[in-house]
């Protein structure tokens, strides 16, 4: 049985149809990156999976469980984390305390938590930043924020919605070594959205692409890269991290 | 909005409650004790008072003085030359609010009541006077302190209790007379006093009439009696600017916490003198403060229970509703009282016929004044004066003059004051 | 951390960006500086000290009378705790559920009739009344908010402020339904003065500011120390966050309107003996309770306490500085200046 599973979810916003009967699995301990040109439904998947939106029709399970347009709480409860575009820090806590609000809320106590906390603030090299209040930090901090918050409720699987965005190239490359330990070191399996070709192309074990709300196709990098099919949908259309 | 009952029920709730106390929805007939025989119609008088909110204590014992006002006249035959006619009340529930009081006056008015006796709080009773002068339907005060509302030339308005102006002048002669006539007479006055037109009235009546009585008045401190919840400060200000007698005029509330405090802070004052203050006198005073308020004085109107009809009065209001007559209930009574009597003069429903009757009244009232009830031209009863209450061995007695007086004085109030 | 790629600056298939760039710094967050927040504190006590000498020096000057002055310092604080513990439980309500709950004076009323209740049916000290009224506003404001008021969370703001102000219409004319407008008592037994430093406070009066004290810094506890509390902070500080995390915010809100009433409930039972008990008491709780809730910021706990603390100075101190004039003016007063200066109240988070 897959980790997880996505059964011809579809969703229709004002007579437009979003998602249209979109099915993948996701193996345990693997990492599947969600491509697909602008407005192709991307966000929108992904919010039906991560619970945020209830689909119209469709499954989508973990671990067998059916967790369709389950609440964010409960959804979080079940294994399936998930970072948000827009961040959503506790402002007024401290770095560390907000990671360890997110252990604590999956039963540990609050010493445990707070323990357990630490060890993530320093993977995701938070560490000197660790007493400071959240709202202080800058973009690319609290992006590593909402990271080990993501983290710290130990999740089966670990959904990221644009993780790199905003961030300057230089503050890519840690994170993407970061979610490769996540990976190797702690067996997350990692979902994740994201227009930077290359984090794709380098983190991706599969790649699924969308256009306009359907399934194009799926693969190897390598292989959805080379699909003429794939380079058309992006015709005309600049993907992010394309050189001159 | 999902949860409209809670709203609805919550809105609900004053309406039954002002309907139980008397205050009838529109179109149906007001509540009351009309229905005795009597081949002559029914006259309704309306009674504006606070039945919720705030000053419910006072405007539920006005309403039901009223009450047994017209319990009485009717049971006594009715109004006699309109063919004993029935008296009814109609009851209106202000909430203390002038807004609420005149759009019920102006209900009341329509509904056919041919006069109107309340208010309680002088803000009300201003405009209800001027929805009287505009629809020429006489306007009975029972209780309202303010001078303002019969300085400006009302015809239909009348007031029995005495004003302000009336009430701080004799407060100060009294405070003169009693303690010289105890050999200690009165120096320094301190004034404590609510802050809003009546306290401030009655505050500078007093300082006015204490002043050419050879007093020096000081320290004077104001308060908000909607927001205060300790005195210590002020009692001990008093007590260090070595005032000997602290004036104090204010409403229930507070006048509880200020004996509560003078007990604390032992000021050392020859007497606490009220003038026309809220707590006092009532009955509910001694029960509430104990020791605290033994001694305390107030030159307030005040039932005459010299008078055999005022106890008798008593007695029927502690058998109908299980409590003490308020002063001010009675002088609702007195209200009807003096409505009753002007109809039977005018022998008519007319309403300039009945404000013209009562403007001749002489009429004997239950209340404490130096003669019977009587109008001038503007309209205030010039009959009407406060006596002194004190309290004395735990109940509210009155001291002066001896006319009235059911004990001597005690001045220097007690040791512990 | 190390890929070999990187040192040869080109990620493998990218088209090229990254490669041009300068090798990754370490870190590109800038540390806080560690001294910032200390002396950002330290700063404003000293301010704080400064005030409170202003502030007696002017009261000294315009009585005369160490005396009074200290009189008018020493009630304002036995006030100014009572009056914390009231709005605690107010802007913690604010502060996670978003709600201006009307009703809370309403829930004190409650809590005075209680321990009228405790004292005149069973003889019982009224402090005993805190073992009934805390546990029972609890309970009321649990289910307050889940049988009443959870249907308006996420609608406009108009309907909570509707359904608290009728919940309070409902409470207060029930208590004078059943209760009559007459006044009530609950006394201590032998509530004597007790000497502070020339001034004089009763034992009713200061055993009202230590109870408060204590409740108050129990709240704190809870909020800092326990998973309940931490989870109350974070949902007042993000609610979607929280519930991203796993908290279950719907059982939150329940227990910190529980939680809020119970503050009142407490209040109500401390401020019972001092006070004339009527149906409308709680009424003037209410609007002393939301003016220190918005001066000491709003949500946040300490800024209510500190904020009571300094009404209740205001109060007294005020009635010395302007004698002549309603001590309510100094709290306008006070009031204007420190929104003024900082618009969010005193501990209130910048906007």
């Amino acid at each position: 049985m897959s980790l997880l599973q996505v059964d011809n979810v579809s969703k229709t916003f004002r007579g437009l149809k979003a998602v249209d009967d979109v099915s993948f699995t996701v193996e345990e301990g693997s990492i599947l990156g969600i491509i697909g040109p602008n407005g192709a439904g991307k966000t929108t998947l992904f919010n039906c999976i991560a619970g945020a939106i209830a689909p119209d029709t469709g499954t989508v399970r973990l671990s067998g469980t059916d967790v369709t347009g389950a609440a964010p709480h409960k959804v979080s409860k079940a294994g399936m984390a998930r970072t948000f575009q827009l961040m959503k820090p506790f402002g007024s806590m401290s770095v560390l305390e907000n990671v360890a609000v997110a252990a604590m809320a999956h039963g540990t106590s609050r010493r445990a938590a707070t323990d357990a906390a630490a060890d993530v603030v320093e993977r995701v090299g938070l560490s000197r930043w660790r007493d400071a209040r959240a709202d202080g930090l800058p973009t690319a901090g609290l992006k590593r924020l909402e990271l080990a918050r993501a983290l710290a409720s130990r999740p089966r699987v670990l959904l990221l919605d644009e993780v790199l965005a905003g961030l300057l190239p230089a503050e890519r490359l840690p994170v993407m070594d970061l979610l490769e330990t996540l990976r190797s070191q702690d067996g997350v399996t990692l979902v994740f959205v994201e227009h930077i070709m290359a984090a794709v192309m380098r983190l991706s074990d599969s790649v699924l692409v969308l256009e306009q709300g359907r399934v194009l196709t799926a693969g190897s990098p390598a292989e959805v890269t080379r699909d003429p099919r794939v380079i058309e949908a992006y015709l005309g259309e600049e993907p992010a991290g394309a050189g001159s | 909005m999902r949860k409209p009952w809670i709203a609805a029920v919550a809105v609900a709730m004053p309406l039954t409650l002002a309907a139980c106390g008397g205050s009838a929805p529109p179109g149906t007939e007001g509540t009351g004790g009309g229905e005795a025989g009597g081949s002559g119609d029914t006259i309704t008088i309306g009674s504006l008072h606070p039945l919720s909110g705030a000053f419910a204590a006072d405007g539920q014992q006005m309403d039901n003085g009223a009450q047994l006002a017209v319990d009485a006249v009717n049971e006594a035959g009715g109004i006699e030359c309109l063919d004993g006619a029935q008296l009814e009340l109609a009851s209106g529930d202000t909430q203390g609010a002038p807004e609420v009081g005149q759009s019920e006056a102006q209900r009341l008015i329509q509904e056919g009541a041919v006069a109107l006796v309340g208010t309680y709080n002088s803000a009300v009773s201003q405009n209800v006077a001027a929805v009287a002068e505009r629809n020429q339907v006489p306007f009975v005060i029972d209780v309202s302190s303010a001078d303002e509302i019969l300085q400006q030339g009302y015809q239909y308005t009348f007031r029995l209790q005495p004003s302000a102006a009336v009430l701080a002048q004799r407060g100060a002669q009294y405070l003169a007379e009693v303690s010289e006539q105890a050999g200690d007479p009165a120096q320094q006055v301190a004034i404590l006093h609510e802050q809003g037109p009546f306290g401030t009235a009655i505050a500078q009546g007093f300082t006015a009439e204490a002043e050419s009585q050879g007093m020096t008045i000081g320290p004077v401190i104001s308060y908000d009696p909607a927001s205060v919840s300790d005195f210590t400060t002020q009692i001990t200000a008093v007590r260090e600017a070595g005032a000997d007698v602290m004036m104090v005029a204010g409403y229930y509330r507070d006048g509880v916490l200020v004996a509560n405090a003078v007990d604390t802070v032992q000021p050392g004052l020859d007497a606490v003198w009220g003038v026309a203050n809220g707590a006092f006198d009532t009955p509910q005073f001694p029960g509430e403060v104990g020791d605290a308020g033994e001694g305390f004085f107030d030159a307030n109107y005040r039932l005459d229970m010299t008078n055999e009809d005022t106890q008798a009065l008593a007695e029927l209001y502690r058998e109908t509703h299980g409590d003490d007559i308020r002063t001010a209930a009675v002088l609702s009574y007195d209200a009807v009282q003096v409505i009753a009597d002007a109809l039977g003069r005018a022998c008519s429903t007319d309403p300039t016929e009945l404000r013209d009757a009562i403007s001749e009244t002489e009429l004997d009232s239950l209340i404490a004044q130096d003669g019977p009830i009587a109008f001038d031209e503007t309209g205030e009863n010039e009959n009407a004066a406060p006596i002194l209450m004190q309290v004395v061995d735990g109940t509210v007695q009155q001291v002066f003059p001896s006319e009235y007086a059911e004990t001597e004085p005690v001045y220097p109030a007690s040791p512990n004051s | 951390m190390t890929d070999p790629t990187r040192e040869h600056g080109a990620p493998p298939l990218d088209r090229g960006t990254v490669s041009t760039e300068e090798p990754p710094q370490t870190t590109q967050l800038t540390t806080p500086a560690p001294g910032g927040r200390r002396r950002a504190v330290a700063v404003r006590v000293a301010a704080v000290v400064a005030i409170a000498v202003v502030a007696l020096g002017l009261a000294y000057w315009r009585t005369g009378n160490e005396v009074v002055v200290t009189q008018a310092v020493l009630t304002g604080l036995m006030i100014g705790g009572v009056y914390g513990l009231v709005a605690m439980g107010l802007t913690l309500i604010f502060g996670v559920l978003d709600i201006v709950n009307f009703a809370h004076g309403a829930f004190l009323a409650v809590a005075l009739y209680i321990t009228v209740e405790m004292v005149g049916r069973f003889g019982a000290h009224p402090y005993l009344a805190l073992l009934v009224s805390v546990p029972l506003m609890f309970l009321l404001g649990a289910a307050v908010q889940r049988f009443i008021l959870s249907g308006a969370m996420g609608k406009p703001l108009e309907n909570q402020l509707l359904i608290t102000l009728g919940l309070a219409l409902l409470i207060d004319n029930g208590l004078l339904l059943f209760y009559g407008p007459n006044p009530q008592s609950a006394r201590l037994p032998n509530d004597t003065g007790i000497n502070v430093f020339g001034a004089v406070v009763t034992v009713g009066r200061l055993l009202a500011f230590a109870v408060a004290l204590v409740l108050a810094g129990l709240l704190y506890l809870l909020l800092q120390r326990t998973r309940l509390g931490t989870a109350i902070r974070a949902v007042a500080a993000n609610d979607s966050g929280a519930q991203m995390v796993g908290i279950d915010t719907r059982r939150i809100y329940m227990a910190t309107f529980a939680i809020g009433t119970a503050c009142a409930g407490a209040a109500g039972v401390l401020v019972a003996p001092l006070v004339t008990i009527e149906p409308t008491t709680g009424e003037l709780f209410n609007i002393v309770a939301f003016v220190v809730v918005v001066l000491g910021g709003m949500g946040n706990v300490v800024g209510a306490l500190v904020g009571g603390l300094l009404i209740g100075l205001t109060e007294q101190l005020g009635a010395l500085y302007l004698p002549g004039q309603s001590p309510l003016l100094s709290v306008f007063i006070v009031f204007v200046l420190v929104l003024f200066l900082r618009p969010q109240g005193l501990f209130g988070r910048a906007a």
